[in-house]
């Protein structure tokens, strides 16, 4: 919000200035609705607007205001409700509107894109729904795969060309620009789609792999197992094939052995037949390194990658 | 300023683009209207699509977060994208609101500015460093206010005639807004257009509205345009001669047939209000008009 204060203005400027900060933050601030209803004056006067502004500002009352505040905030929250459905469903009407009105009085939105509000508000209630007794412990888990479907949709890039190089180990690989690599606590891709839904999933470490289809558009989820996953995450990061297996495999807490390769080898073809890893990239090897997790595996290998 | 389309156009919307990019509205529509925001940052079948229908239609580009009103500096960052994408999808002039839509955050909405001297002129302003960094003609479009807010120095019309004047810019006239603010504010709509300088009009925007409660008319584009809004399009046009006409709906979007049978509508009526500036008859009389 501007401050006059810090700005060479000149009289009528900060007046602007002054009335503009009052509306936005008659449409923005949290609880003051009752009080544009009780004591308009009082709030006008807290924010500076004085004279012949404030006694045109009190004709007109606090009706038109208080619209303006339903309409903006109401916009925001049907939008949130649009992208991310069953997160705002399970946290149930009078949760999302605290969390929303805290949202947007304390942070408020920063994209001029209407769709990246989502991640806005789903990273402000990270810490606090994790807080919260009354958030179910997977929810943070369910916003990030509502947002992780609206990302891959969305992401710029996707159908670049095979590099034409068949896969080395020593070199990096390249991906689909769409391709993402997610980690959840909770199995909540398997959740129904059903916004009426109240199913809980499984308290059990998930990976998936999202990409949207080169012919469809179609957002496709493979759920990775605990290696498949170490590995795939040390690619995408940019290291060679060796270093991914060797890394992979100790962060998965498994032997860089035969039916390792061989699974891993699997799952390199099945990718590539759907267009996801597009080759060897030409250049010198870089084996980044990574900083991925490293956590032991909690769970048995699964079989092949399948669609969520 | 280039070559334009003129006629009936429609908004670029995801309930209808498919049924756009499958080729049913060729023919029907003398251009498409992109709002930059819905691609910007963007990949996927929405640019995809937006590619080949810009080999069909004229496209014209019109934006909706601009914040022109606003009291801080523009986003560097967003202006790169926009002109990118503006360079990639040439229109022939780029069109954002006369309003504020940030103040310390970002409201996704269109807020009214103050109708004062001072804000006339750092909009003005606005308007030419907008132009400056796109490289392209700016048009403003005036905006369904329902608050006035502070001291009213100048009334709408002078407001933005000193606008149009300090920017050397063209206008977007929404002769929708102008009848939704007349409505709610009591005045009279052509006594309202007939202080604005029709001169520097280069595209109309049309579109339906709907009641907040029983004094309050909204802008929602949300239903089908009323008569006087038609009325109000042929009097302007008729004054001008040709120009875009962009039908608006961005709520209850009803199948693209139904929302091309509006269209056929328009276009008959803008047609009319043509032949009546081709043969040099002038205004007709209001009052036929306003029937």
């Amino acid at each position: 919000m501007a401050d006059p204060r810090d700005l060479q203005l000149s009289e009528d400027d900060a007046k602007d200035i002054l009335i503009i900060n009052a509306f936005t933050s008659a449409i923005r601030e949290r609880g003051i609705d009752k009080t544009l209803k009780t004591d308009l004056a009082g709030f006008y006067r807290a924010h500076g607007v004085v004279g012949e502004p404030l006694e045109q500002m009190l004709e007109r009352g606090p009706g038109r205001l208080r619209m303006y505040r339903q309409m903006v905030q109401g916009r925001l929250r049907r939008v949130l409700r649009e992208l991310l459905p069953r997160t705002v469903a399970r946290l149930g009407k009078k949760r999302f509107l605290a969390d929303f009105a805290d949202f947007f009085d304390d942070a408020g939105s920063h994209t001029v894109i209407l769709r990246q509000v989502a991640g806005e508000f789903s990273s402000f209630c990270e810490q606090r729904w994790a807080e919260a007794e009354a958030v179910p412990d997977f929810l943070s888990d369910l916003a990030s795969h509502e947002l992780l479907s609206l990302e891959v949709r969305n992401s710029v890039g996707g159908r670049e060309p095979t590099t034409g190089h068949p896969l080395a180990l020593d070199r990096p690989l390249r991906f689909d620009g769409t391709t993402r690599l997610r980690r959840y606590s909770y199995a909540v891709h398997n959740l129904p789609l059903d916004v009426d839904d109240r199913s809980e999933p499984e308290a059990t470490p998930s990976a998936l792999l999202a990409y949207r289809d080169r012919e469809s558009y179609a957002v496709r989820f493979i759920a990775l197992t605990p290696r498949a996953t170490e590995v795939i995450e040390r690619l995408l990061a940019g290291s060679t094939v060796v270093a991914a297996l060797q890394r992979g495999a100790a962060a998965a807490g498994e032997h860089l052995d035969d039916e390792f390769l061989a699974g891993m080898t699997h799952l390199f073809a099945d990718l590539s037949e759907r267009g996801v890893l597009l080759g060897a990239l030409p250049d010198a090897p870089t084996d980044a390194p990574t900083d991925a997790p490293t956590d032991a595996p909690t769970d048995a290998p699964t079989d092949a990658p399948t669609d969520a | 300023m280039d070559s334009h389309p003129t006629g009936i156009g429609l908004g670029l919307r995801s309930a209808i683009i498919a049924e756009i990019d499958a080729g049913e509205a060729d023919g029907a529509l003398a251009f498409v209207e992109v709002s930059p925001e819905n691609y910007l940052w963007r990949g996927g079948i929405a640019l995809d699509q937006l590619a080949r229908i810009r080999e069909r239609f004229p496209l014209l580009g019109h934006g909706l977060t601009m914040n022109l009103g606003g009291l801080g500096p523009f986003d560097d960052g967003f202006f790169v994208e926009l002109k990118g994408f503006l360079d990639r999808h040439p229109t022939p002039w780029y069109s954002d609101h006369l309003c504020l839509c940030n103040n310390g955050a970002e409201f996704h909405d269109l807020l009214p500015v103050p109708f004062t001297r001072s804000t006339a002129k750092r909009i003005a302003a606005r308007i030419r460093e907008a132009s400056d960094r796109l490289e392209r003609p700016m048009l403003v479009e005036n905006v369904s206010y329902y608050l006035a807010l502070g001291e009213v120095e100048m009334d709408e019309p002078e407001f933005i005639a000193e606008i149009l004047e300090q920017a050397d810019c063209g206008l977007l006239l929404d002769v929708n807004n102008a009848f939704v603010n007349a409505q709610n504010h009591g005045f009279d709509p052509y006594a309202w257009l007939e202080r604005i300088p029709l001169e520097r009009v280069r595209q109309l925007h049309v579109a339906g509205h709907e009641s907040w409660d029983e004094q309050t008319l909204i802008d929602t584009h949300g239903a089908d345009v009323r008569d006087e809004v038609y009325a109000m399009m042929a009097w302007v046009i008729e004054r001008t001669g040709p120009l875009p006409v962009l039908l608006e709906r961005d709520n209850h979007i009803p199948p693209l047939a139904e929302l091309l049978g509006e269209v056929r509508k328009l276009d008959e009526v803008y047609q009319q209000a043509l032949g009546r500036w081709r043969r040099g008859a002038g205004a007709a009389p209001l009052e036929v008009l306003h029937g």
